[in-house]
């Protein structure tokens, strides 16, 4: 794969230089921010949203609905053990830790989404409101407010 | 409890009468001594029965494996792990749980049903598909689920002090064949006699007599329960009559069925260091990894030739004996017609068959063990922990503490070498950072060896490792970017205690002036010195609590060098809040307790607190993420992209190394347990092995989503200008949106016009 790009490589740098053309260095024709992934990003996060993550958050949905809240709290755990970056199970931990009304942790776990939520902007919305429910219900009104107005 | 009759004292002031017919009197009170005694042996037996209740152990588990398409997972792995867990191999379809049939990268198997916390999982038909060292499709049999959990790897048990471990078994869980071969092999008159057999007693008295020695035994069952209920192995004569009084009255109050099924869980049946394998069921896990139920024949026919003596017939120890016995009882069997001749031949053709530990990539996990009782130690009385029978769930995996086993064992043995005379001492400990979970630990470098546990107890200076708290306490101000400059120049303090101090960089030579970057990234010493006494020691000390487990080291100038004494699980800890993002998660090994009985008891959930704003940490990351691309984890040689710290204390005591992936986290110490110089560097022993486990073990990348309060500015790495793609020595780093960078210094490193064409070429073609 490399040894193919470095022999095209060459073998354009070859014909431009047979065909005696200027190398004024410009723009190349690519994504705008492909110059602009930060060190921290030199690979890009594949999400793997596998099938796997999906049918433990329906499951988990189900038991919840069902009243089992404790076995939907687990069953989210595996596929936070399976996904651990995917922000879709952070907000789905939060939720349920907000239906059991301990707002401290529904907060911690919403801004844990946040965090992860990157280029998912419908996604960080939710978690952001779900920051600011958390807040009123902790009798944190203002920072919700200022929360909300920023976000 | 031994009873003897001098117990029995006569009262001081004997009756006249007593004195008047002494021979009568004494037979009279003999008669009196020996009624008492017998009811007191009955009161014993009932009690003991009557309860019926061992000391249940707890026992351990390792985590579940999850089978899920896109799992990272070959076909041969899974296969040594379905070997751990004792699974039978056939050749057509599996059909029993606890089976399984690979056809080249077809897998199918029946798992065994399995009480989680959360469910009684029933077995599952599962038929599995591998390619390219994945698992292509997971499909259950009957649901139209994706993922599957394989019942876990018992890893361990919390005995008593006393050293009895076992796993009760209920008689429906007992195969009828064993009670057969128990009865055919040990008592064949078991059905007929009052717990006593005195035919059989005569007939081996007489043999015992022919040979001039003790060599047959005529015990019943009866006999022998008794005898590991009760008493010691000391063969006495007065020993020998309690045993078959006792076998009598236990007769007396109870069925055959019941007795059968009490022999099954108590006897003794080997021995694993300081722990007593007691009961079939146990013995079965023991020499089989597999449940009673399922063993085979042979298997089965071994167990019971063990129960003649344990150590004499042990499998590996005295394979031939072992053999020679286990074909006597399968020949016993087939005499007794409960197995047809051709049913006896094949099984005596059968090799052994024991399960080995190493070969099956199971160890003891001593260490991670002791963590598991330092967490339920919180909770459990120890007496509730080795009697209940409770069901510890953790996240240990067995194949990232076989990695970290092996990996630490290896280097340090090459490491050794240089100075044969000494032998160092290591400890690792791996983590999925985001749930916290503890995968591995390992207290010392030989592998199940219970000692010094050096990753829960060996506190030692962290030394460089302190860094990313110094320049985090330094992002923290806002006065700080990366990109800022600072200047590595020497620096001389008076402490507290009126000496003077004055640190060296580890190269030996002042940078001059830094980025924030470089100073971490290639841990300068004297920069850090500097900055972190600009920002404040205070400051940097109420972080390293505010990240780690607490509580806040002294403020003292040397702790911005590395002074301060922790743990690698600590480490783990304050690193994992790194890796987190700014989310503290402590570590943990205990998942969730399950009673004996399979009623969920106490879970332990996933925990978070933000403990520093995200963004900052990303920034901080990306400096940890450069050191080991250019600074002093460059050596690494990782497919994927990680984020990590060298530690080396003072006259090289200490060499660590923490990092992690998008996945795992893996802390390294090595150094003498006495505090020796060891000569080695962070990067030169710690790492390597930290390497050689992330290799095996980490699958992600460490790639964050870029927090919006940031934004990418390609930078200069030695003096943090803004420059141009042209500049060999710039980078792109995301930092505060608007920060205004300081133009001076500009680019350190020009690119040739050549390169430069050819990258823009790269990226036109790409």
């Amino acid at each position: 794969m490399a040894e193919r790009r470095t022999r095209l490589i060459t073998l354009a740098a070859l014909t431009l230089a047979a065909s005696g053309c200027a190398l004024a260095p410009q723009p190349g024709p690519q994504d705008p921010d492909a110059d602009e992934i930060p060190v921290t990003a030199p690979q890009r996060q594949e999400r793997r949203a596998g099938p796997a993550t999906a049918t433990l958050i329906e499951q988990s949905r189900a038991l919840h609905e069902s009243g089992q809240s404790a076995q939907a709290a687990v069953t989210l755990e595996r596929a936070l053990r399976i996904e651990p970056n995917d922000p879709a199970v952070w907000l789905e931990l939060a939720r349920l830790r907000y239906a059991a009304a301990d707002w401290a942790q529904a907060e911690q776990f919403a801004r844990r989404a946040e965090s992860l939520a990157g280029g998912d902007p419908a996604l960080r919305k939710q978690a952001v409101e779900l920051i600011a429910d958390s807040l009123v219900r902790q009798g944190r009104p203002t920072e919700a407010e200022r929360l909300r107005s920023g976000g | 409890m031994p009873l003897s009759k001098s117990r029995l004292r006569l009262p001081p002031a004997l009756p006249a009468c007593l004195l008047r017919h002494p021979w009568w009197s004494l037979a009279a009170l003999l008669l009196l001594a020996f009624a008492a005694w017998l009811l007191y042996l009955n009161w014993q037996i009932t009690s003991r029965f009557e309860g019926r209740r061992w000391d249940l152990p707890a026992r351990v588990y390792a985590r579940p494996l999850e089978l899920y398409a896109g799992l990272e997972l070959t076909a041969a792995a899974l296969e040594q792990e379905l070997a751990r867990l004792g699974y039978r191999e056939v050749s057509g379809r599996p059909s029993r749980p606890g089976s399984y049939g690979r056809r080249g990268d077809a897998l199918e198997l029946v798992t065994r049903e399995f009480r989680y916390w959360d469910e009684l999982a029933p077995p599952a038909a599962v038929s599995l598909r591998f390619a390219d060292g994945r698992l292509e499709a997971v499909d259950v049999a009957g649901q139209d689920t994706a993922i599957v959990r394989l019942d876990p790897l018992m890893v361990g048990s919390i005995f008593p002090a006393h050293g009895e471990d076992r796993l009760v078994v209920t008689p429906e869980q007992v195969p009828e064949l064993l009670r057969q071969a128990l009865v055919a092999v040990e008592d064949r008159r078991f059905s007929e006699h009052p717990g006593v057999d005195l035919r059989a007693l005569g007939r081996a008295a007489l043999a015992n007599l022919r040979a001039g020695a003790v060599t047959q035994g005529g015990s019943t069952l009866t006999q022998q329960l008794v005898k590991n209920y009760f008493l010691d192995n000391r063969r006495t004569l007065g020993r020998k009559l309690t045993e078959a009084l006792m076998a009598l009255l236990l007769e007396r109050h109870y069925d055959k069925a019941e007795i059968l099924n009490a022999y099954v869980n108590e006897i003794y049946l080997g021995q694993d260091g300081q722990r007593a394998i007691h009961g079939f069921g146990l013995a079965s896990q023991f020499w089989f990894s597999r449940p009673l139920a399922e063993l085979e024949l042979h298997q089965l026919a071994l167990l019971v030739a063990l129960v003649r003596g344990p150590g004499w017939y042990d499998p590996t120890a005295h394979p031939e004996r072992a053999r020679a016995r286990r074909d006597l009882v399968l020949g016993l069997l087939a005499e007794a017609g409960h197995i047809t001749e051709a049913e006896r031949a094949r099984a005596a053709g059968r090799p052994l068959d024991t399960w080995d530990r190493e070969r099956a990539g199971a160890s003891y996990y001593p260490g991670y063990l002791a963590l598991v009782r330092a967490e339920l130690g919180e909770q459990y009385r120890p007496e509730d922990l080795s009697r209940q029978g409770l069901n510890i769930f953790t996240s240990l995996d067995p194949r990232v503490q076989a990695s970290a086993e092996r990996r630490l064992a290896e280097r340090l043995d090459a490491l050794d070498e240089r100075q044969p005379e000494r032998r160092l001492a290591g400890a690792v400990v791996v983590t999925a950072p985001q749930s916290g979970d503890v995968l591995a630990l390992v207290g010392d470098r030989r592998a199940g060896y219970e000692g010094f546990n050096r990753a829960l107890a060996a506190r030692r200076p962290v030394g460089s490792l302190i860094k990313p708290v110094v320049y985090l306490a330094a992002l923290e101000t806002g006065r700080y970017t990366l990109a800022s400059r600072i200047e590595d120049a020497p620096i001389e303090l008076e402490l507290p205690n009126g000496t003077r101090w004055a640190p060296r960089n580890f190269s030996g030579e002042p940078a001059g002036p830094v980025t924030l970057l470089r100073a971490l990234a290639e841990s300068l010493n004297l920069a850090t010195v500097g900055l972190g006494l600009d920002v404040g020691v205070e400051r940097v000390a109420a972080l390293l609590e505010r990240i780690g487990p607490g509580p806040a080291p002294a403020a003292l100038p040397s702790l911005l060098l590395g002074a301060v004494e922790l743990t690698p699980f600590e480490v783990a800890f304050v690193y994992g809040t790194l890796a987190n993002g700014g989310f503290r998660v402590p570590p943990r090994a205990v998942r969730s307790v399950v009673a004996a009985n399979g009623v969920p008891l106490v879970r332990f959930p996933v925990e978070l607190r933000q403990a520093v704003e995200p963004a900052l940490v990303y920034q901080l990351n990306q400096a940890l993420l450069v050191a080991m691309q250019r600074g002093t984890g460059r050596a690494t040689t990782l497919p994927l992209a990680t984020a990590g710290k060298t530690g080396t204390s003072d006259d090289f005591r200490d060499s660590w190394f923490a990092g992690f992936s998008g996945d795992r986290l893996a802390v390294v110490w090595i150094g003498y347990d006495d505090f020796a110089p060891t000569g080695l560097s962070g990067a030169s022993a710690a790492l390597p092995v930290w390497q050689d486990i992330m290799a095996d073990v980490a699958e992600r990348p460490y790639a964050p989503p870029l927090p919006r309060a940031l934004e990418a500015r390609r930078v200069d790495y030695y003096s943090g200008a803004p420059v141009g793609r042209g500049c060999a020595s710039g980078l792109v780093l995301a930092l505060p949106a608007g920060t205004e960078l300081d133009r001076r210094g500009g680019c350190a490193e020009r690119r040739g016009l050549a390169e430069r064409t050819l990258e823009w070429l790269n990226d036109v073609l790409d």
